[in-house]
């Protein structure tokens, strides 16, 4: 059984398929990558997987049990937490209470004592602890987006959907980024990382699923992908692979 | 670091301030000739601190624009006028103030049900639009069902009135604190924020909205009881006044919504520049004065009186710090 798996996922915009027939599964402990050019309908699979939107046919499942129907709160409490590849934090709130929510309001198994613990820990463990008390609103859109990454793991998801997390980052600050998603894998959360950076991708990811107008056209190890003929083409051949770093 | 003695000091504000004003509010009807003048003024004082409270505990942490205020309290007036007629009272007060609260409590929840799901403007028109609907069901059900057009209520005495006013308005106080303190008060703050992120954050969006704007909905609807025996006659025109959905928010918005005591203090001021103007020359500029300062606050005072008077505080330690450090 996988960890998180989808049969047949589809949704429409009016007359356009934005995820069409997709099936795709994720392991417990991985790092998959989901790539492909813009509009191909990798944030939309999120949503349809965080039940922002509802798959019209198509049915997810987490550990086993169907989850498309549900309520996203409870997706989140199940153990599927997310970011936003624009990013939502809670502007006029500090760092910490962005990071509180998620501990508060998370997976509900554990005893509800003092949360500060565990939020001062998370906000250590993406490099905030200088800047916890400030609000969200005035914080850098890289240090906004690691607030996403805190709040989220704040909820103790088994799985973590990363869209666009390292766009737009500086050579150094996508570094630090990519050692952040190793040390998330070895917290044991497994990892689905939309990506346009190939450093990162091939670097990170133990395999790749890669989107085309909706549709899933390829699927593999990154070596695998990055000898795909398929995926060069509509994909990796568009963009200069070489010199996309930002 | 938590038992310093800061926290404590700070704990003593938080509870000695309100209590010295408490024991002030029970002893207002005891100031000799002042005090019958005193205690209806102190009166309206209450009925508009609880509304603005009320109002400000729901949208000013979720940003729903919520227009519904008179509804809820002119269903509290009907409670009073089935349950405390003039010609026999069914119930004790205190449970005609529990099922004007309750039925508030029920209808704001079926309503929330329904229309938090609205953004913006169109959750403010339908609000509005509510008050609207229950005057015109109200009037419909007494003129052409019952053949009547207002039912009178018994008179309750300056001093009951008063003090059940105090009792809601402690209640009202201790429920707006501790929705703030709690989880919850920072759920609905997430939630005003980015309500998106909020419910992929965990947090049971609909269901906080739903529960915080019925129960302010309940406090509303208490309020409306207690008026109720004071006005005596009860018609769908003075229960279901769209006044009383825009006074108090905008007295709420005046004093700023960030702190607890922002809505009570525009509530004060604003309830007293009524008083002055209505029963002067100035009667009908009333409105006109209270919305050129309400455009000033929004445009000069974002956060409102207590945003200014933090400000300023903040202002004036600060120049105390950087004297004590330089000296
Ligand atoms: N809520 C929506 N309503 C209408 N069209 C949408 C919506 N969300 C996404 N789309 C469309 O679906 C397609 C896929 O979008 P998206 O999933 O954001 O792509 P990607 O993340 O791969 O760049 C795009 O054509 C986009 O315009
Ligand atoms: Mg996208």
């Amino acid at each position: 059984m996988h960890l998180l798996e989808g049969k047949g996922v589809t949704i429409h915009f009016g007359g356009l398929a934005a995820v069409s027939d997709v099936d795709f599964y994720v392991d417990k402990g991985e790092v998959v990558g989901l790539i492909g050019p813009n509009g191909a309908g990798k944030t939309t699979l999120f949503n349809l997987i965080s039940a922002a939107l509802q798959p019209k046919p198509g049915e997810i499942f987490f550990k086993g049990k169907k989850i498309s129907g549900m309520a996203p709160f409870k997706i989140c409490r199940l153990g599927i937490a997310r970011t936003f590849q624009t990013v939502k934090v809670f502007s006029n709130l500090p760092v910490i209470d962005n990071v509180r929510i998620g501990a508060l309001f998370g997976a509900q198994k554990r005893l509800k004592g003092n949360v500060n613990p565990e939020v001062n820990e998370l906000i250590k463990f993406v490099g905030l602890t200088e800047v916890a008390n400030t609000p969200a609103r005035d914080l850098t859109l890289a240090y906004q987006k690691r607030i996403e990454v805190a709040r989220a793991l704040a909820t103790k998801p088994e799985v973590l959907l990363l869209d666009e997390m390292m766009a737009g980052l500086n050579p150094t600050e996508l570094t630090e980024s990519m050692e952040l998603v190793k040390k998330i894998q070895q917290r044991g959360v497994t990892v689905v990382m939309i990506e346009h950076v190939m450093r990162a991708i091939m670097g990170i990811c133990d395999r790749i699923i890669v989107l085309d107008y909706g549709k899933k056209i390829a699927e593999g190890t990154p070596k695998e992908i990055a000898g795909s003929k398929t995926v060069i083409e509509v994909y990796l051949g568009v963009t200069n692979v070489g010199s996309k770093k930002a | 670091m938590n038992l310093s003695n800061i926290s404590w000091r700070k704990l003593g504000l938080n509870a000695g301030v309100p209590l010295v004003i408490l024991i002030a509010l029970i002893f207002v009807p005891f100031y000799g000739s002042w005090a019958d003048y005193g205690i209806t003024l102190f009166s309206l004082f209450l009925v508009y601190i609880i509304l603005a409270v009320a109002w400000a505990m729901f949208t000013g942490s979720t940003g729903y624009l919520s227009l519904a205020t008179a509804a809820f309290y002119g269903i509290g007036f009907y409670a009073a006028a089935l349950l405390y007629p003039a010609e026999g009272a069914l119930v004790p007060l205190f449970v005609v103030v529990l099922v004007g609260a309750a039925v508030s409590f029920v209808l704001a929840f079926i309503v929330g049900a329904i229309t938090l799901r609205l953004k913006g403007i169109y959750f403010a028109m339908f609000t509005l639009g509510l008050v609207l609907l229950m005057y015109q069901v109200v009037n419909y059900w007494l003129i052409s069902v019952l053949g009547i057009r207002g039912i009178v209520v018994a008179l309750e005495s300056n001093e009951v009135i008063y003090y059940y006013l105090v009792g809601i308005l402690v209640v009202s106080i201790l429920v707006a604190y501790f929705i703030k303190r709690s989880k919850w008060g920072l759920a609905l703050r997430s939630i005003g924020d980015n309500e998106e992120a909020a419910a992929h954050t965990g947090v049971n969006v609909t269901m906080i909205k739903i529960l915080v704007f019925a129960i302010s909905a309940a406090l509303m609807g208490a309020v409306g009881v207690i008026v109720a025996t004071k006005t005596t006659y009860v018609d769908a025109n003075t229960a279901f006044n769209p006044m009383i959905s825009f006074s108090p928010a905008l007295m709420a918005i005046f004093g700023g919504m960030g702190n607890l005591y922002g809505p009570a203090i525009g509530a004060t001021i604003f309830t007293y520049i009524q008083e002055i103007l209505q029963t002067g020359s100035l009667k009908n500029y009333y409105m006109l004065i209270f919305g050129l300062i309400l455009i000033a606050t929004i445009l000069y005072l974002p956060s409102g009186m207590m945003g200014l008077i933090q400000n300023l505080w903040n202002r004036i330690k600060g120049a105390r710090r950087r004297a004590l450090t330089r000296g």
